[in-house]
């Protein structure tokens, strides 16, 4: 009996084996040696396209009708690879050293591998084809200059609002209640934080409320205003800027903090304290103070903060004036994500315009009004009405995974170049009343705000991609220290010193290098 | 004749049973809060601070996992993964395992070759590159075959064998049995512990493919269920904690799953192999060597 269990197992792996092997398609792994044909209608012509990218959302399948929509629209025969997030880091590098790299290559941000492989040629310059393609001609310089080496372009970035991080946001009905006025400074601040830790906020007559919340690795700190954030705003005594985390201003935020903690208006858990946990807690009414974003909002909080607090109101802590008279906050990059093409593909013109056509069409901004089935294009990026998407309210929802595999997004999983950030209009999706009104009152403030764009987004330093990790923890977890106390704030200065030991010095010559030679300054807008 | 236990003894005896019986609970309830959660609605999840018995028992992170059709395809290929590469893992390791018992030509160096893999390790792009050139890159085997033989397995597994008395095969030898018949009439029945232990071994490192799925498999629909359920597990980090770019990257495509989800993916994807312990418990404990060799 074991004899013929051995002997099925045996064939059957062969089998399998020789039924594997045949099916490896060849044409998976090199599809862009194919000959520029000149002779043939540019357009006419159907290329083979090949894409590797991360991607957070559900794996899209290999055989989604989106997929054929798209393969039909452009003429092509597109063959995208995606990769969760997590594991990209690691498989992209691996694919690169086997030399099968696809015609399209996703990258989350410009780092020290993007660095290297542009270095060793991998990408194409792509500064030629910028002009022909709106939405690669709306992206303004400083986005640009993160992906410009050596005075060349080598990636497309991507959409990302770069008003909308996280911003400090307090309970306005908690305010209320205590009678207290939106703070301006750290002292008011400070004041505001305490009083919700301690003279019971939420009028249930239970001392469980903290004023500040703060989690683990500081996520988010405290900053209102660009002079206390981590970007590059101050300068050292030989005039080159200083990245914000060893800055004056930093400490400024870490002795608030440091006081917080002292009066108990800080969890005195918050440094074993995951993010994920605080920000529940935020919403299950335990915290006054705490970070919230406008774009992509978890609505399901929000209604889970109104079934408790009936009354909760969300706002924003507009920016604190700052010593240089200055007011405003931190512009984040304004890309997210990254497309490079491949240097093989130099000499065939047409297959380039072809996807660069591809990605232009899905970059193409449709205001938030023109989403619906009467806009062609929306409605085809979506896979039609009532397959890839529903009219709920005349608000689109999507059809859940796995039915969305009709939407060729799932395949380009690009976000629409919005012509500014107010344009997205983010409040017109949200149902929730809270969350729509916070929403709109943060749209509203941010875009009378000015805005520090950081200079060290719009150069490529490789010593601060290589060095910058280290030295971000050295800096975390020597304020941890101060915050919860085992550390004076007058430690600063040791901080700094080991921070310049350990590399800091030559990040900071090096960006500065940079900057000058690129012509870069801090500048607000 | 009945001796009464002592007092110290009885003391003792409780104190050992109240510790292994927390130490149980402390295995016990990650499972138990994964198993609360994976049924409790979203809203009494948000508001409450630790569940442990849901108010309203809610099916709805299932229905989802269940209503993907990939999450059921990536558990049928796992369980083919687990099947097919544990019987692999066992017939090669074994095999060559015995044949390292045996005192043939180059034993010594096979066996030399097998221990250098226990300190030196090609790498991930080396290895890469041999699956690649061997056609397997988006096959199954992908996941099966650099990985058949397990080094330290293999050495454990020879030890096993080599502790049975040579006077049997001896025995058998003279009854008339080949090399094969010594090794499938006597070696495996007398190895069961063996093969129970590390087909244990060797299935729950199967079940949980992972890291090589993603490596080696460029098509979503051969996925494994680890990486299915990290995929869920991790858009809830997304949703939570990145940058709210990547969160809107993550949520533009499709509905969030929420904590929920994860907790029901975890218990899904747990559950199965969890399932095969029970059964190979007994083989652990029994010596079958016992009264083997008379004399």
């Amino acid at each position: 009996m074991k004899k013929i269990a051995t002997l099925c197992l045996m064939i059957s792996m062969a089998g399998s084996l020789a039924a594997c092997t045949a099916n490896h398609s060849p044409s998976v792994e090199n599809t862009s040696t194919a000959p520029a044909d000149t002779t043939e209608d540019a357009t006419s012509k159907k290329f083979s396209i090949t894409s590797i990218g991360g991607t957070w959302s559900p794996l899209p399948s290999a055989d989604g009708e989106g997929l054929k929509a798209i393969n039909e629209k452009f003429n092509i025969d597109y063959k995208p690879q995606f990769v969760p997030y997590g594991e990209y880091s690691s498989k992209l590098p691996v694919v690169m050293a086997a030399g099968d790299l696809p015609d399209m290559i996703g990258w989350e941000m410009v780092d020290a591998n993007f660095m290297k492989w542009v270095k060793q040629g991998a990408f194409m310059p792509l500064d030629d084809y910028i002009d022909e393609f709106p939405t690669l001609k709306a992206v303004p310089k400083s986005v640009w200059d993160a992906v410009t080496v050596d005075g060349k372009i080598y990636a497309i970035p991507h959409y990302s609002p770069a008003k909308y991080a996280k911003k400090a946001v307090l309970r306005k009905d908690w305010l209320d209640n205590l009678g207290l006025k939106m703070p301006t400074n750290y002292e008011e601040l400070k004041q505001v934080a305490i009083a919700f830790t301690k003279d019971d906020p939420d009028q249930n007559g239970k001392d469980d409320t903290y004023g500040f919340g703060l989690s683990q690795d500081i996520v988010y700190g405290a900053s209102l205003g660009a002079a206390w954030d981590t970007g590059w705003y101050h300068k050292n005594e030989q005039g080159q800027l200083i990245p914000g985390t060893i800055s004056e201003g930093f400490k400024e935020q870490t002795q608030f903090l440091a006081d917080l903690y002292k009066e108990g208006a800080i969890h005195k858990d918050w440094a074993v304290s995951n993010v994920i946990d605080i920000r529940k807690d935020f919403y299950a009414g335990k915290y006054g103070i705490w970070y919230e974003q406008v774009t992509g909002l978890d609505e399901g909080m929000f209604n889970a903060l109104l079934e408790h607090s009936p009354e909760a109101k969300i706002e924003v802590i507009p920016a604190f004036k700052q010593a240089d008279g200055q007011q405003g906050f931190l512009e984040s990059s304004g890309y997210y994500t990254v497309t490079m093409l491949n240097a093989k593909m130099k000499n065939e013109p047409d297959k380039v315009k072809r996807i660069l056509g591809f990605l232009d069409y899905f970059r193409t901004f449709i205001p938030f009004d023109e989403r619906n089935p009467q806009n062609p294009d929306f409605d085809w990026i979506w896979g039609g009405v009532n397959r890839g998407y529903k009219m709920v309210n005349n608000t689109v929802v999507p059809e859940p995974f796995p039915a969305s595999d009709v939407r060729p997004t799932r395949y380009s999983q690009i976000a629409n170049w919005a012509p500014n950030d107010e344009a997205n209009e983010p409040w017109k999706s949200l149902t929730n009343p809270l969350a729509k009104s916070y929403t709109q009152a943060t749209v509203e403030l941010l875009k009378t705000t000015k805005f520090y764009i950081n200079p060290v987004n719009r150069v490529s330093s490789e010593v601060l991609m290589t060095k910058g990790t280290e030295l971000n923890e050295i800096t975390r977890e020597w304020q941890t220290k101060m915050i919860v106390g085992e550390e004076p704030i007058t430690s600063w200065d040791k901080m700094v010193e080991e921070f310049m030991n350990k590399g800091g010095i030559e990040v900071i010559d090096d960006v500065n290098r940079l900057l000058q030679e690129t012509g870069t300054t801090g500048e607000w807008k | 004749m009945r001796f009464h236990k002592s007092l110290t003894e009885r003391i003792s005896g409780m104190m050992n049973a109240s510790l292994l019986g927390l130490l149980a609970l402390l295995m016990i309830f990650p499972f138990y809060y994964i198993f609360a959660v994976s049924f409790t609605s979203y809203e009494e999840y948000v508001a409450s601070e630790l569940i442990l018995w849901p108010k309203r028992w809610v099916l709805d992170a299932y229905t989802y996992i269940f209503n993907a059709k990939e999450f059921i395809r990536s558990l049928g290929v796992t369980i083919f993964i687990t099947v097919v590469g544990c019987l692999a893992n066992l017939l090669f390791t074994a095999t060559m395992a015995y044949a390292m018992t045996r005192n043939i030509w180059g034993q010594r160096t096979f066996l030399l070759l097998v221990v250098f893999t226990f300190v030196f390790h090609a790498g991930m792009i080396p290895t890469y590159l041999i699956v690649k050139a061997t056609g397997l890159i988006d096959s199954y085997w992908s996941l099966i075959l650099p990985n058949l033989i397990n080094p330290f397995n293999l050495i454990v597994f020879r030890q096993f064998f080599l502790n049975i008395p040579s006077e049997l095969n001896e025995a058998a030898v003279i009854d008339g049995a080949n090399d094969l018949q010594v090794f499938t009439k006597v070696i495996i029945p007398l190895s069961k512990p063996a093969f129970a232990a590390f087909g244990l071994f060797y299935a729950v490192l199967q079940w949980n493919t992972y890291f090589t799925a993603i490596l080696y498999l460029n098509d979503p629909a051969k996925f494994t269920i680890q990486v299915i359920l990290r995929q869920i597990v991790i858009l809830n980090d997304a949703a939570n904690t990145l940058t709210s770019a990547a969160r809107d990257a993550a949520i533009a495509e499709s509905m969030p799953p929420v904590e929920t989800i994860g907790m029901a993916a975890i218990l899904i994807a747990t559950l199965p192999i969890l399932l095969v312990y029970p059964f190979l418990q007994k083989h652990f404990a029994k010596g079958v060597m016992v009264g083997s060799v008379k004399g």
